[in-house]
């Protein structure tokens, strides 16, 4: 039920984005793909599938909504408001700072989510009419619990797990 | 209109997943509940670099021992010291983080020692970060059990003092593993678990700590030098549930 509903939220996402699309050149899609490298006291990789919605608010500045799925321990389903600035005006290559926040929800009965938070630096390319690659480098904050169990034929033993979960994120993705 | 749109299905889908994103418990019927109150000083300064300090929550074991101090099992034991993850150690594989459990549970590795290791993690218990706060953790003793003991055992590391220094010498009754080491040695708590007493919450005692460069796996009652330590636990309760 809830991946499916996660599905709907990005197709609706899509869609709505999309639909527009040729109604305002303020509102961009955004879809990538991006891998957590763990800090210290944070376990495992974490992969990453994104989908956002952009909107210029300024020449330099933009708002957005985004979700995806994020491959933890567990798997999640972000939903998060982003805020991007251009640090110079657009360019072939145009440098910028990205922020977001946001809450994650989980997709398995035994996982609990948490929120979100982001901060990257990245470099988008203009490849095609307002069609642009980026690529982002940053820190990443990802609250969620999930419940820790060992059976044994001595014991059976639980307990609930909060996981802090701090990374270096490392984003590509397309934008049209 | 096309940004309402948007805001609603934002909206509508949120909340559909918030009322799905429900609250873990780990109970279950008829288990006990080993329930750790944090004290004062459960987070402990942990030099990073440059100055540069993190707040640390224990390391902490959880097992239990038969009338006889015969070790039975592990309950749950903190993910670091389960799979010698210890960061910034230099090597060290902390052996006198939680030394009285090691010992207790009797693994011996490669090495000689009781403690595990990356290469010999923990898998005969539940293992997980330890939280940042108090924590309850669940068990339900399958052998049917009436009378036996719950241990648990904390540790902070570098929880250095004026008389667990980290310069130590390495003779020294005070040594506990050197500038990335214990400092004050891991302390020790015991409930006595008699499910005949028609009690439903027993409550542990402090009984001492461990050694400090954890070289062997008794219980030691010289309390000097044994500070901020005693303020790592408010209160350890076993309730039946």
């Amino acid at each position: 039920m809830k991946r499916t509903n996660a599905l709907l939220l990005c197709c609706t996402l899509c869609l709505c984005a999309m639909a527009q699309r040729h109604t305002s050149e303020r509102l961009h899609y955004q879809a990538g793909i991006g891998v957590s490298i763990p800090l210290p006291e944070s376990q495992d990789n974490a992969k990453h599938l994104f989908a956002k919605v952009m909107y210029y608010l300024r020449p330099r500045l933009s708002a957005g909504l985004g979700t995806g799925i994020s491959k933890y321990e567990t798997e999640l389903l972000p939903l998060y408001a982003t805020l991007r600035w251009d640090m110079t005006t657009p360019h072939r290559f145009t440098p910028f700072v990205e922020g977001s926040i946001g809450y994650s929800y989980a997709l398995t009965s035994s996982a609990s989510g948490g929120s979100c938070m982001g901060l990257s630096l990245g470099a988008s390319y203009r490849c095609r009419g307002s069609d642009e690659i980026f690529i982002t480098i940053g820190y990443e904050h990802q609250h969620y619990s999930q419940q820790r169990s060992f059976d044994s034929s001595v014991i059976r033993a639980r307990y609930v797990e909060e996981d802090g979960y701090n990374a270096m994120r490392i984003a590509v993705g397309y934008q049209f | 209109m096309y940004k309402f749109t948007i805001l609603l299905a934002v909206i509508i889908t949120s909340h559909v997943f918030a009322s799905c994103d429900k609250k873990l418990s780990a109970y279950e019927t008829g288990s006990m509940c080993v329930e750790i109150k944090e004290g004062d000083n459960w987070l402990h300064d942990y030099p990073l670099f440059l100055g540069i300090k993190k707040k640390n929550p224990p390391q902490i074991a959880i097992w239990i021992e038969d009338t006889n101090g015969m070790y039975v099992s592990t309950v749950y034991v903190s993910r670091k010291a389960a799979t010698g993850g210890w960061i910034g150690a230099d090597g060290n594989n902390r052996k006198e983080a939680l030394p009285c459990w090691c010992h207790s549970r009797g693994i011996r590795n490669n090495d000689g020692s009781f403690c595990p290791t990356k290469d010999h993690p923990v898998t005969d218990a539940m293992t997980g970060a330890t939280p940042r706060k108090g924590f309850d953790t669940y068990y339900v003793n399958k052998k049917d059990m009436s009378h036996y003991y719950v241990m648990v055992e904390v540790n902070h590391s570098t929880d250095f003092n004026d008389t667990y220094t980290k310069d130590a010498d390495v003779n020294s009754p005070y040594y506990s593993g050197g500038e990335d080491g214990s400092g004050q040695p891991a302390l020790i708590y015991k409930a006595e678990i008699d499910m005949a007493s028609g009690k439903g919450t027993f409550t542990a005692s402090f009984i001492g700590h461990s050694s400090p460069d954890g070289s062997d796996g008794k219980v030691h009652t010289d309390m000097n030098g044994i500070s901020s330590a005693l303020n790592i636990v408010k209160q350890i309760n076993i309730r039946l549930k």
